[in-house]
């Protein structure tokens, strides 16, 4: 009752609460910067699948900013509250299409990750993410009263956790990791005992070793980053070999030198010839090779600007409750992402295949961010003067 | 949550740190190893140079030749692999499973070597749709007379660069420089045009003349082929050079071999021993000694000598003629060869007097004649000198000399004392005929052309060199009607440091003797029939100086003055019948002129030359805007078309 109560009242102060400006326009520019960069990384790919077309490709990274917008739109007018209605179903859809993947979906790179659905393939992981920490804010609003409780609150909640963190992470360790972390942040906003939140980590960690130490692969990555020889299984005089992981750090490293203040120009690059997956995986070395050091800063910048206004703004002055764990948690997950894509590229962390929000070529993780940002921009008109 | 906003803004710290870092720090390294992984580049390869002779006869010139290489990687040759090669097959004439087995078989995976294919598979392979075939063009040297001059031109090996001879001497020259466009190359090794990048066109290398000619030459080789088999000598060696220049007329070893194939034949017949090989000179040595007698006023022409029975003891080593000749004046020492004689005249000089004259004749050095593996024989100095080397030395022996250098010596009595440097190389020029260089412009060493005697001893010495050939050792090389000089010598040869069984026998000499335009040697190493130097060796100088007289005018018109009723019938003939090299098409080539190509295409360019059994270079697309040669010039064994669309 209190609940509709607020809502109402919410619905009325809605016109006079603008909407945030300042991550409207990071989005926009992130679009805009993404498009010419891919346009420019693509021609490999082009050339490889569509015999040199490298504007199909364009078009279809057009095709899905324009769907990210337009998710964007579309969220940022749906009030978040109905949202959470729907986040259990949404959580259970998104997991059953994680099962379905594994047993029909499309390899890609070597992890069984995504659906073809005519132009666009479907990755479920993107779409569990958000579910996820749509349904976890939920819970933690609704049991905020015994919130200090290990069996009543936080067992549901690491329940439908660790049940999504394990379905991707077992095709994917880097986003689980990401979205693990962007949950106990929630989480941690949301009361619950570090104790808890600690054992909770200590488990996923647990579970990462084991999957690193039973995928040689995964762990020839980490040795790469490492440059030392870690575990008996791998073969590390491969890893570290100019073609491998190492070999791809350090193109990207060599792409932000060649870079240098300014940058090559728009469209000039050289380094995405060498770098694998480079309208992906590496698009934050591009931008620094063709657009320099100032530009690299100024993508960093919006980034940055995106975190200060969803925690600072967004997220502190939020109506209630779930506005807050909202904010808090999608903020941190695309911040998230932005700062380990440009830790990888910059040979900061070990190469993973993570994309840059908003920038990169992949077609569900930009609808993602759109409805992420999109609900992001609704609580932050549902603001409180 | 601002725990959560600070560990955020740490991260982004610590990536804008290192980007800081690699920008820095690593800048360099990083940018210097980008640069060197996308930079490549394709050489554009120059054209070798042609060497000709001195009337422009071509000896050496490329033929195009094309290697067939194939991209197994290439984007869709996998997809039809079988298909394509059964085309192929068909195209090349080659099985398809020996193709497949070198496929197999390739060591690079994106390059395979297939084989050699003619210009009319090339046009088949440009019109074929196989993707991925990569048609290498290259040239191949080809010496159009064989084994004529061979030792001059030298060979080349596979990749082209000069081994021997001319070719290696001057490489720099006829290779030129080869051009290069730079390219991009991407993680694959595929190489993309870069727009931006650079394009040096490569710059063809240099034309040589020769001062040697081509018919002067052939005779020269035919007559001591001749003269070696009269003689079953083991080899011979012929030199003729111009003694007022220095410039070498014609120049040959028997046994010789084919350039177009060295491996054909034993490493030894490769040899220049005209200028490699030492040899004790004998009585040809005398003009030293003689030089120096008279040059120093020791001695004069007239002075009489008593040779007594034809022996001498000096020191105890007994000295013998092959005749005696009692009381002789000096210049019948020379003229009937007298050790005696000559000894006896060169116990007036000093040990340092002799040694200083043969070393001002260029004895004990190399000559610098512009061909590599020339030797500079071997002149004791006088610190070594036992009592009888003197004596020795003036009836030439305890000294080797190589062919040349003797030559060179004689150039020099018949040049008024002046000696010269001698040169096989007359000109360089560029692709298009322009003049780079011309070694009568050319400063000569400067310690190489000297005065070795007075003029005035020079016209006191020719006498008894005239008389040589007139009454003495070598009437065999009188030519009617020209008057010759010349000396004979015969000495033992000298295997590991013994006098062996075998002799050389050496004739040089020159002409007119009056006006000197010709100066030849002809060496017979180990002759069978006769060891003396006036029986297997004269007879060749005189056929060459014969048959020579077409070809040299002033010879010609001294001859007709000195003999008004010499028929020149007999030799000039023998001048234009000379058959040239055994694989010499000089007849289709030397007498077909080249049609006007101008403004037709490609195809038919090709097909009206095709018709006359000619192969042609094209440089560019669509129809013929330049040629070479030039139409109406006569065509040569490398025609070169330039079109434009």
């Amino acid at each position: 009752m209190q609940r509709r109560a607020g809502h109402t009242i919410m619905t009325q102060l809605r016109a006079k609460a603008p909407l945030d400006k300042y991550v409207l326009w990071v989005v926009l520019v992130l679009s805009a910067v993404g498009t010419l960069a891919v346009y420019s990384a693509i021609g490999f790919l082009a050339e490889v699948r569509a015999g040199g077309d490298t504007e199909l490709f364009l078009m279809r990274h057009i095709l899905r900013v324009v769907l990210a917008l337009a998710a964007l739109v579309i969220f940022s007018m749906t009030d978040y509250h109905v949202l959470a209605r729907w986040a259990r179903v949404a959580l259970l859809g998104s997991l059953a299409l994680l099962v379905l993947v594994r047993i029909f979906g499309v390899s890609f790179g070597g992890a069984t990750r995504a659906f073809h659905l005519g132009p666009l393939s479907v990755q479920p992981s993107d779409l569990a993410k958000v579910a996820l920490v749509l349904y976890v804010s939920v819970l933690l609003v609704r049991k905020q009263h015994y919130i200090q409780s290990f069996r009543r609150a936080v067992m549901p909640v690491l329940f439908w956790v660790l049940i999504t963190v394990v379905l991707i992470g077992l095709e994917d360790v880097s986003t689980a990791a990401l979205l693990l972390v962007a949950v106990v942040v929630v989480c941690y906003v949301g009361r619950i005992r570090v104790v808890h939140l600690g054992g909770l980590t200590l488990t996923c960690a647990a579970l990462a070793l084991l999957m690193l130490v039973s995928s040689p692969p995964r762990a020839a990555r980490l040795e790469a980053y490492v440059g030392k020889d870690l575990f008996a299984a791998t073969d590390s005089a491969e890893v570290l070999s100019d073609q491998t992981e190492g070999y791809q750090a350090r193109q990207a490293r060599i792409a932000f030198a060649m870079g240098g203040l300014t940058g090559r120009g728009p469209g000039k690059s050289v380094q995405r010839d060498f770098l694998p997956a480079p309208y992906n995986d590496f698009i934050f070395a591009i931008i620094g090779e063709e657009y320099g050091m100032l530009g690299s800063l100024a993508l960093l910048g919006l980034f940055a600007t995106l975190m200060l206004r969803g925690y600072l703004r967004i997220a502190r002055h939020a109506p209630d409750p779930l506005g807050l764990f909202l904010a808090t948690s999608f903020t941190t997950i695309i911040t998230l992402y932005g700062f380990v894509h440009a830790g990888v590229s910059v040979g900061l962390l070990p190469v993973t295949g993570l994309p840059l929000p908003l920038v990169s070529y992949g077609g569900t993780s930009m609808i993602a961010a759109g409805v992420m940002i999109g609900i992001l921009l609704n609580i932050s008109k549902q603001i409180r003067r | 949550m601002y725990v959560v906003l600070t560990l955020l803004a740490l991260m982004l710290l610590l990536i804008v740190g290192q980007l800081a870092w690699i920008h820095l720090v690593d800048g360099e390294e990083l940018r210097n190893a980008g640069l060197r992984q996308v930079r490549s580049q394709i050489v554009l390869a120059a054209e070798r140079g042609a060497i000709v002779d001195q009337a422009g006869r071509a000896l050496v010139v490329n033929t195009p030749r094309y290697d067939l290489a194939l991209d197994p990687m290439f984007p869709g040759f996998e997809e039809r692999r079988a298909d394509y090669m059964a085309q192929l097959a068909i195209i090349t004439g080659w099985r398809p499973s020996s193709i497949e087995e070198r496929v197999k078989r390739r060591s690079s995976p994106q390059y395979v070597r297939l084989g050699e294919i003619t210009p009319a598979q090339h046009a088949a392979v440009d019109t074929t749709d196989v993707p991925g075939l990569i048609v290498v063009e290259s040239f191949t040297r080809q010496y159009n007379y064989g084994t004529t001059a061979a030792h001059l031109l030298g060979h080349v090996d596979r990749d082209g660069v000069g081994q021997a001879g001319l070719e290696l001497e001057y490489d720099g020259f006829l290779q030129g420089i080869p051009g290069r466009r730079a390219l991009l190359r991407d993680r694959r090794g595929y190489r993309r045009v870069d727009a931006a990048g650079i394009v040096v066109e490569p710059i063809d290398g240099q034309t040589i003349v020769l001062t040697i000619d081509l018919i002067r030459q052939t005779i020269l080789e035919e007559e001591l082929a001749r003269g070696v088999q009269e003689a079953r000598a083991r080899r011979g060696s012929a030199i003729a050079v111009d003694p007022r220049t220095g410039a070498i007329l014609a120049m040959a070893n028997i046994p010789s071999f084919d350039p177009n194939n060295p491996l054909g034949t034993p490493p030894h017949t490769w040899r220049n021993t005209a200028i490699t090989d030492r040899l004790e000179p004998g009585s040809s040595f005398k003009l030293v000694g003689a030089t120096a007698a008279i040059d120093l006023g020791r001695t004069s022409m007239d002075r009489i000598i008593d040779t007594g029975n034809g022996t001498l003891n000096i020191f105890g080593h007994v000295m013998h003629d092959v005749h005696a000749h009692g009381e002789i004046p000096f210049r019948d020492v020379i003229t009937m060869s007298s050790n005696v004689g000559m000894a006896k005249t060169a116990q007036r000089l000093s040990q340092g007097e002799l040694y200083s004259y043969a070393r001002s004749f260029g004895f004990g050095q190399k000559t610098w004649i512009d061909l590599p593996g020339e030797v500079s024989g071997l002149l004791k100095k006088t610190t070594r000198w036992s009592k009888i080397t003197l004596t020795s030395m003036a009836i030439g022996y305890e000294v080797d000399v190589t062919p040349l250098q003797l030559l060179m010596a004689y150039a020099a009595l018949a040049n008024g004392g002046l000696l010269r440097q001698p040169y096989v190389v007359a000109e360089r020029r560029d692709m298009t005929g322009r003049v780079l260089w011309r070694a009568a412009d050319a400063p000569a060493r400067q310690d190489s052309v000297r005065r070795v005697m007075d003029e005035a001893t020079a016209r006191a010495l020719l006498p008894a060199f005239t008389g040589v050939v007139g009454r003495g050792t070598a009437k065999r090389a009188q030519v009617r009607g020209l008057a010759i000089a010349g000396k004979t010598g015969t000495a033992r040869k000298v295997i590991a440091g013994r006098y062996g069984g075998g002799y050389r026998a050496t004739f040089v000499g020159f002409y007119p003797a009056e006006n000197p335009q010709v100066a030849m040697i002809v060496v017979m190493d180990e002759p069978r029939t006769s060891i003396y130097g006036g029986v297997v060796s004269a007879p060749v100088f005189k056929r060459v100086a014969e048959r020579w007289i077409g070809t040299l005018p002033q010879v010609a018109e001294q001859l007709i003055a000195g003999d008004p009723e010499l028929d020149l019938a007999d030799s000039a003939p023998a001048a234009q019948t000379v058959r040239l090299g055994a694989s010499a098409p000089v007849q289709d080539t030397q007498t077909m002129l080249m049609p006007d190509l101008t403004g037709l295409s490609a195809r038919d360019a090709r097909q009206v030359l095709r018709r006359r059994g000619l192969s042609v270079r094209l440089d560019g697309h669509g129809a013929v805007i330049r040629q070479y040669p030039a139409p109406g010039d006569s065509s040569k064994q490398e025609i070169v078309l330039t079109l434009q669309r």
